[in-house]
């Protein structure tokens, strides 16, 4: 009798089948965007709009070669007092994303103009520090492209946004912001990085889903909570763990062999969490503003996230499988935590 | 029969996973203005910027209460074109609540923690889900945290509720090896001991024991005590009753369940030594040897949370970081029942910490009347830098509110100070429109250094003897209950 399966046992399995197939069931609901308009300029660059109604705030987001002129003083107040501001310095050229009320979106686009980050601003960041290791090398010419997303009136925007020009930018030899390079994850954090083709194409939704389920995998069977993440050109791991790298490494060898036939359950929870953490950051006017630059960047084409978004839900446990060469650790470039040994290693090939 | 009926509702709630139609948002009036100067553009720049925006008043998006099948009242916040849903469920007890049995509320967090896991059957059924969850133990509430497609929103409440079950004998069992080896992580993170010597010095020693204290629980403490009596203690912490619950999302109220008249509530009254000691200015140091990193925090005490002129001190201290626009970010922490705690904190390099409160040991004062501007280091802010400061001061809270995590979170702590969501914007009108003499008041009572405990967790080595020249410094141990190391004198003739 004390062996006899009780029924209500069953229920945390049976709740989570029902889940899986609700999951199934359920259309994708994804975003539309049906207020989405692009602006073409003199420079060939892009400014999108897209107008999110009941949003309290807005992001603005443009990416250059280099961001114009340094350290103008009447900018960098009108940029403090536009909002909370983010400003990073990727492989190729800089980025700076603006959260601001909606009241201070004309202070922000004047302020645009001028504004540069000044030497010692940016490049703290986990995203641009391992695309620097993972595509070194002097900026390529791309023209500036700039989104705008949340509750505005679009017409006004528009109307400021072509009159407004951006400076020719400043020679790459020129340049003086920090080294990327330089930064470093803080105590008890690794980052592994591996560089990706553009979101909206199959085998990038494949590494991302991947990339979940070796995060996954290595809280499940090694105690490390690890969360995966990506960027316009990589998909990386947030590892958090007290080991030596050679011990995160060998754990991490020994789940990406498993990958190589991931069990049905499993990947679809992979792919449902993919598929979830894409929304959470399409949840986020800021979020919505690099995915649409993102989107230009990779095709010509902002709508591209949305491509992805349906791409990761169609994957095969074949296409993840094929997915897991690319996530070699012989590719990939590695950030151990600030104070651990041997600052920063890179085994990069190239692909 | 009652299993049955059960397993019958999940069957409901899982088929029922898809929300209604979301109604259209009407669309809202313009919130941009128009160049108003003329954009004589060049490829220098703009001629002159523009002025500086209004900042109107935006209340938290509206809430209706719905009172759930399984009997608790939730505040549901619509947010119409979400695609995800944020469910946030709070236990009105933490630390502050341990007693004797110290460390309990940080072992029943992490025996949920633990079922959020991969290997947890309900961790399963929230990866199936695409739903993630945290759950965090703090000074006065057990939090609960899951983010879901708004599609799932019913499956992942009903999940949200059976995480948030009490453990069972086992469970404890379990996770108290995994509850230590957290404890342990916490103590040697500096930005973790950082906070919980601020907590020790403005609460504990000028008491002897304060409940928000918020003591980190260490192994000895976690080895001691009894399964059965902390298994009591999580019944009565996650007592569902007493729980605030709060979902914001894609979701419709109606697709959750039947609108209530009740507001979730919080029952009971924490008993809080009062009036407290006012703190004396000091200078502590907590010890990580060879640590790369620092966190500095500096902090005083400020009106209770649900205290009007509470806002008031917040904005003060929201407004001398803006003025000085040093890289120090606002880090306060209301309580619903003590005093809350102002605190600005940073975290960067050892150098720059201490370089940090080198310069903010000897402040400027923000002058609202200054004509002129005064741009050098060390001089008093101009007029259009205060009038920056205030709207960012006003403004730093819409943040929150762009996903709906961020309005979960902003909506759940006003229920659990027991505050109106009217107070949100009021909040925001004081920094924008209180008059310059009430906010000078604020500043000369919240900002002074003589208040001020300053708390800087690294390499002592390293930090001391720059923050020497100022005061004299404790150095404390914080896997040794945060006991004294050493006492260093003052080096300097000035300082405080």
């Amino acid at each position: 009798m004390g062996r006899a399966v009780r029924p209500w046992r069953l229920a945390p399995a049976l709740l989570a089948l029902l889940c899986v197939c609700g999951s199934v069931r359920a259309a994708a609901d994804t975003p539309t965007w049906p207020g989405l308009s692009t602006l073409s300029t003199s420079d060939g660059g892009s400014r999108v709009l897209l107008r999110r109604s009941g949003a309290p705030t807005l992001a603005v987001c443009a990416r250059a070669e280099a961001m114009l002129r340094l350290s103008d003083n009447a900018a960098a107040t009108l940029l403090r007092r536009a909002g909370q501001q983010a400003i990073r310095r990727s492989s190729d050229g800089w980025e700076i994303c603006l959260r601001l009320p909606a009241q201070e979106l004309t202070t922000a686009l004047w302020a645009l103009q001028t504004a540069t980050p000044r030497p010692g601003e940016g490049g703290h960041d986990e995203r641009s520090a391992l695309s620097a290791l993972l595509a070194p090398g002097t900026p390529a010419a791309r023209p500036p492209t700039l989104a705008v997303v949340g509750d505005f009136d679009v017409d006004a925007a528009a109307r400021i946004l072509r009159e407004l020009r951006w400076p020719a930018p400043t020679p790459a030899s020129k340049l003086t912001g920090p080294k990327a390079q330089a930064w470093t994850p803080p105590p008890g954090v690794q980052l592994v990085g591996w560089k990706a083709p553009a979101r909206g194409t199959a085998p990038r939704a494949a590494m991302e889903v991947a990339a979940t389920r070796l995060a996954r995998s290595l809280s499940e069977h090694h105690g490390r909570s690890a969360q995966a993440d990506s960027g316009p050109q990589l998909v990386f791991l947030r590892i958090h763990t007290k080991d030596s790298s050679d011990a995160l490494r060998r754990a991490l060898l020994k789940e990406l062999a498993q990958l190589q036939r991931i069990p049905p359950r499993q990947l679809a929870a992979a792919v449902a969490l993919t598929e979830s953490a894409l929304l959470q950051e399409l949840d986020d006017n800021a979020g919505v503003a690099r995915s649409l630059l993102d989107g230009i960047d990779a095709q010509g084409q902002p709508r591209s996230v949305l491509r992805h978004l349906s791409l990761v839900s169609e994957l095969s446990g074949t296409a993840v499988s094929s997915a897991v060469g690319s996530l070699a650790l012989e590719n990939s470039a590695w950030l151990p935590a600030a104070g651990s040994a041997g600052r920063v290693k890179h085994g990069a090939k190239q692909p | 029969m009652s299993r049955l009926i059960w397993l019958g509702g999940v069957l409901c709630v899982a088929c029922a996973s898809g929300v209604a139609p979301r109604p259209t948002a009407a669309p809202r009036a313009s919130a941009v203005e128009r160049p108003r100067a003329k954009s004589s553009t060049s490829a220098d720049g703009p001629a002159a910027p523009p002025p500086a925006g209004l900042s109107p008043a935006q209340a938290l998006p509206g809430s209706r209460s719905v009172r759930l099948p399984s009997g608790n009242v939730a505040a549901v916040i619509e947010l119409p074109g979400s695609a995800m849903v944020a469910i946030d469920w709070r236990a009105p007890f933490g630390s502050a609540d341990d007693g004797p049995l110290r460390g309990a509320s940080h072992w029943v967090g992490s025996c949920l923690s633990l079922r959020t896991r991969a290997a947890h059957p309900l961790g399963q059924a929230l990866a199936a889900l695409g739903a993630r969850a945290d759950v965090q133990s703090e000074v006065e509430t057990l939090r609960l945290r899951v983010h879901a497609p708004a599609r799932h929103a019913a499956a992942a409440l009903s999940l949200s509720a059976q995480l948030a079950q009490p453990p069972s004998l086992g469970e404890l069992h379990a996770a108290r090896p995994f509850a230590r080896e957290a404890a342990g992580a916490l103590l040697d993170a500096p930005e973790h001991t950082a906070r919980a010597a601020l907590l020790r010095e403005l609460f504990e020693l000028p008491t002897d024991r304060h409940p928000y204290a918020d003591l980190l629980p260490n192994a000895a403490a976690l080895t001691a005590a009894s399964v059965p009596d902390v298994r009591k203690r999580a019944a009565a912490l996650l007592d569902p009753k007493k729980a605030i619950l709060t979902i914001a999302g894609g979701v419709t109220a109606q697709a959750l369940g039947a609108a209530s008249d009740a507001l979730p509530q919080i029952a009971g009254r924490r008993s809080v030594p009062s009036p407290l000691p006012s703190a004396a200015p000091r200078v502590v140091v907590v010890d990580h040897p060879g640590a790369a990193v620092a966190t500095a925090l500096v902090g005083c005490l400020g009106p209770n949370g649900a205290d009007p002129r509470s806002a008031l001190a917040r904005a003060a201290w929201q407004i001398f970081e803006g003025v000085a626009g040093r890289s120090a970010s606002f880090r306060g922490q209301r309580f619903r029942f003590g005093p809350q705690v102002l605190a600005w904190s940073v975290t960067d390099t050892t150098e720059a910490a201490t370089a940090w409160a080198d310069a903010w040991l000897t402040p400027t004062r923000p002058d609202p009347d200054a004509k002129a501007t005064q741009r050098s280091a060390g001089t008093r802010a101009s007029k259009g830098a205060w009038l920056a400061a205030r709207a960012r001061a006003s403004d730093a809270a819409l943040f929150e509110l762009e996903s709906a995590a961020g309005v979960a979170d902003a909506y759940g702590e006003l229920l659990q100070l027991g505050l109106s969501p009217e107070s949100f914007d009021e909040a925001r009108r004081l920094a924008r429109d209180a008059p310059t003499r009430a906010l000078e008041a604020a500043l000369a009572t919240h900002l002074a250094p003589a208040g001020w405990v300053v708390v800087v967790a690294g390499d002592s080595q390293r930090i001391a003897p720059v923050l020497q020249h100022h005061a004299p410094v404790t150095v404390v141990r914080p896997k040794s209950d945060f006991s004294v190391l050493k006492r260093l004198p003052r080096t300097s003739a000035q300082g405080l």
